[in-house]
């Protein structure tokens, strides 16, 4: 394998992101605010690889020069990891955050009937063309960042919300690029190179999916490590938080992010092929998976369930609501003879429905290929585990 | 021949393949998308624009063949880079018929100006 130096790993994520090429439409305090995030979610990495005597194998997280809306983690020549952000996640959370927020206890819960089981083909041209920067990646940098600002410009929405939206990208980067530490501290890419020379009983796409979802599963559990302890030591400092709010946020942007995830392929079995799965699994298995990492007492676990259902059934609401607003024509006409579409791959169902019951099947065959994986990754063998 | 096909391609083609090879051993946190992935494939490229230099310009072969612009000579000219990728070593994952061919788009003229000498 022809390794890249940190240098050119990170060249060919973009380069950095700095106060100076950042662009235009991320103030300079936003700015700040990111990387004051990534520099804080580096300590916590720091102190779980240190709790599972691992500290040997940590290297930078960076924000890179990319409006991709994926995170990546590479391997380094020593054996250490670099962990890539591209600037597109936080300034996609960002304007759709402010987006969503709009329709804040002004919901109309009018709801958009498609089913996942319908197969549509060319789903990428119902995207009205202003909010195509958030659903689709299409562009590249400079037109990109152009297109975002302008729709970013055309939000109006109430002031007070800017702390909500700060929280929101706040806890989306915790989320994200967990996902990739993840990777990380399970042990993925040992695991990834002795699949290439070993026969571990398991193929290699199986496996891959399988690393996905625990790696969607570690997310799960760090974020909400991450914010416990965040809140308990702004407590100590005397400020005025509360779990109750970081998790109904949290909940709330975990949503946001899987709206966004795969907009483009709503067809529940679009995704035989692929890694991941269906958004719509995948932030199921953020519920479920955030759930058992509650160590609490009765009434913490109910406050989760009550706050995590609510930031889930708003974010929903409030996608709803955007698409709606799209039909009207407010963010552009779609090319004649294109049907109007959902904006996003959350198309619930009714409980225990059709769609209800293949989100839970595919959740239960992920975690059940999980346990599978966990058992050749000497994290979960050896019982190191944080 | 299957790496003749490489010269059909158009160069975002070409580069969709070398992006996707280089993210062969790295995890992500969703699927990239194909801008993305052409994109790095153009960073890759540039990075290593002094590598393929090295493993091209020297080649007597490729000298030989990359004055001929005829479909036919084009074939050989591409078969005596992807020889001279090979006799360099490689580039780790990326698929050495796309990137001759690629290289092909770039112009082997630009690339070695010391054959015009
Ligand atoms: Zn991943």
């Amino acid at each position: 394998m022809n390794q890249l130096s940190l240098e050119e790993a990170l060249r060919l994520a973009g380069g950095a992101i700095t106060a100076n090429n950042k662009p235009n439409l991320i103030s300079a305090n936003q700015y700040l605010d990111m990387v004051s995030t990534l520099d804080s979610l580096g300590a916590h990495f720091t102190e779980i690889l240190e709790s599972a005597d691992l500290a040997h194998i940590g290297g930078p997280l960076v924000l890179t020069n990319s409006p991709s809306f994926s995170c990546s983690a590479k391997v380094l020549p020593d054996g250490s990891f670099a962990l890539f952000v591209p600037m597109g996640v936080p300034a996609r959370l960002r304007v759709l955050a402010r987006l969503l927020l709009r329709f804040w206890g002004k919901e109309s819960r009018i709801r958009v009937v498609r089913s996942v089981f319908d197969n549509i083909p060319n789903e990428k041209d119902s995207v009205p063309p202003q909010l195509r920067p958030i659903f689709l990646e299409e562009l590249t940098s400079d037109p990109y960042w152009n297109e975002l600002n302008k729709l970013d410009e055309s939000i109006e929405i109430d002031g007070t919300f800017e702390t909500d939206v700060r929280e929101l990208v706040h806890l989306g980067l915790v989320f994200m690029a967990s996902h990739e530490f993840s990777h990380v501290l399970h042990g993925h890419f040992d695991l990834m190179s002795r699949a290439r020379t070993e026969d571990l009983g398991i193929d290699q796409s199986a496996l891959r999916k399988g690393m996905e979802v625990d790696a969607d599963a570690g997310a799960s559990a760090i974020a909400m490590r991450v914010l416990m302890k965040d809140v308990e030591s702004a407590a100590k400092s005397h400020l005025d938080v509360s779990i109750a709010t970081g998790w109904l946020r949290l909940a709330y942007v975990v949503t946001l992010i899987f709206a966004v995830t795969d907009s483009h392929r709503k067809f529940a079995y679009g995704y035989q092929q692929s890694y991941y799965n269906h958004p719509m699994v995948r932030c199921e298995l953020f519920f479920s998976s955030a759930t058992k990492s509650i160590s609490g007492s009765k009434e913490a676990k109910q406050l989760w369930q009550k706050k995590s259902t609510e930031g889930w059934m708003k974010c929903v609401f409030a996608l709803n609501d955007l698409t709606r607003e799209a039909w009207s024509g407010k963010y552009g006409n779609l090319p004649d003879g294109v049907p109007h579409a959902p904006l996003h791959a959350l198309l619930y169902g009714a409980g225990f429905g059709k769609t209800d019951l293949w989100t839970l099947e595919e959740m239960q065959k992920s975690l059940s290929l999980v346990n599978k994986i966990r058992a050749f990754l000497p994290i979960f063998t050896s019982r190191k585990m944080m | 021949m299957e790496n003749l096909d490489a010269l059909n391609k158009s160069v975002d083609e070409l580069d969709l393949e070398i992006g996707r090879a280089l993210s062969f051993d790295e995890f992500g946190s969703s699927e990239a998308s194909d801008i993305e992935l052409i994109e790095r494939a153009r960073r890759w490229f540039e990075i290593n624009l002094d590598k393929l230099h090295g493993a091209v310009c020297e080649s007597e072969a490729i000298r030989e063949h990359f004055s001929g612009i005829e479909a036919q000579k084009r074939n050989e000219l591409l078969a005596a880079i992807i020889d001279a990728l090979l006799k360099f070593g490689g580039f780790g994952t990326v698929p050495i018929a796309s990137l001759a061919a690629r290289v092909i788009h770039y112009g082997v003229e630009r690339l070695c100006p010391n054959f015009q000498k």
